[in-house]
């Protein structure tokens, strides 16, 4: 009879442990319903009594290997509880604590910090924004969607003038001072 | 019409006005809130009252006494444990480093923490006397835990956990002055030294 548990608790796990063990030492002679008086010994040599069902069973008991089910129950498991000391050693152990970061540096366009492999955050947020006016001015300008001609761009701040260089680009035209970062060509 | 009326009987039923101006007892002020149980009333922790100690004035020869900052946040989102770790990290460095190492690491807490350390450079500035808002190192940096609530996970096949949702509080203590010099590591010759100590100073007990 195989009974299918699913993560049972481990008092219930013990408690079916044992059980199991008494069927198999035929300790519980009321279980499979009625098989009394309960199996004799597997090498005892009079087994007039026994039926040949029972000495292959006691026989298949003693020498096969253990089950499935009893394998399964014996799994890693904590011996002790772990006391606050040797947690802590653990927790607070060097290589667990946050390492300080030697890689930081001041930017020198804005002033604020910035790691060294890294763009600085605040230079990047404001290339970012003017970046994405310039594309709405070139959305106004295109209208419908997919509208894009195959020729270069230049922006043009202010009032600037395209020089005779811009001849075939598309000009892109925004209404504010050049910002002292966009360099014309 | 009606509103004036209103505003009228209010007016006359401040009860302040009941009260000629040369009585015996002043004008008492008449308190707004619900209750007045104790458990119901905000509790004020024992850190941020920790900011209302005063000194006495100090003598002309004293060292001059460096300004103390206490500031905390309560009942942050965020796990005890794991701000525990960028506490011990910010332990003893100045502000300025504290924050450049908070601006750069990727935890949750970190934000907290940093901005919780600008709000104390502030006060610190506006209201605790302090010249310099670079001058402030971190003496004391601790975390403490909230209230937990326990809430339901839903696992498959109908299994259920429960999970606590866990908050934490934050502690800082600024003063005012550069960082301390961090000690130096305890070596062999130094260990060997007050060993011997300890045996020279054993003497002879309950004798003459």
């Amino acid at each position: 009879v195989l009974v299918l548990l699913r993560s049972p608790l481990p008092p219930l796990r013990a408690l079916l442990q044992r059980c199991w063990g008494r069927l198999e030492r035929g300790l519980w002679p009321g279980a499979l319903g009625g098989k009394n008086p309960p199996w004799g010994p597997a090498l005892a040599v009079q087994g007039l009594a026994l039926l040949p069902q029972g000495i292959n069973d006691a026989g298949e008991s003693s020498t096969e290997a253990p089950s499935l089910l009893e394998s399964v129950l014996w799994m890693a498991a904590p011996k002790k509880r772990r006391t606050i000391e040797v947690n802590r050693c653990r927790r607070r152990h060097p290589i667990k604590l946050i390492k300080m970061k030697r890689n930081i540096d001041v930017c020198p366009e804005c002033g604020n910090l910035k790691q060294k492999h890294v763009l600085c955050g605040y230079c990047y947020a404001k290339v970012k924004e003017e970046t994405r006016l310039i594309r709405m001015e070139v959305h106004k300008k295109e209208g419908v969607p997919f509208n894009a001609p195959t020729v270069e761009a230049v922006v043009l701040y202010g009032g600037e003038k395209p020089t005779e260089k811009d001849e075939g680009k598309q000009i892109v035209e925004r209404a504010r001072k050049r910002p002292s970062w966009f360099v014309q060509n | 019409a009606g509103a004036a009326w209103a505003r009228g009987v209010l007016s006359w039923a401040r009860p302040e006005r009941w009260l000629a101006p040369g009585s015996l007892f002043p004008l008492s002020c008449i308190h707004t809130s619900s209750s007045t149980h104790p458990s119901l009333q905000k509790q004020i922790g024992k850190w941020e009252k920790k900011n209302r100690i005063v000194y006495p004035p100090q003598l002309p020869g004293e060292p001059r006494r460096p300004a103390e900052i206490y500031h905390c946040r309560r009942e942050i989102k965020y796990s005890n444990d794991k701000m525990w770790y960028l506490a011990k990290l910010i332990k003893g460095m100045s502000i300025d480093q504290a924050l450049a190492q908070l601006e750069f690491s990727d935890k949750k807490g970190a934000k907290v923490i940093k901005e919780v350390l600008l709000e104390a450079q502030e006060m610190a500035v506006r209201k605790h006397n302090v010249e310099f808002k670079s001058n402030l190192h971190i003496a004391e940096s601790l975390t403490g835990r909230g209230r937990y609530v326990k809430r339901m996970r839903f696992h498959g096949k109908g299994m259920f956990g429960i999970m606590r949702i866990s908050r934490c509080h934050y502690f800082v203590k600024l003063v005012e002055g550069p960082p301390p010099p961090p000690e130096p590591p305890k070596t062999g010759f130094d260990q060997a030294k007050e060993y011997v100590q300890q045996l020279r100073n054993r003497t002879l007990v309950h004798t003459l």
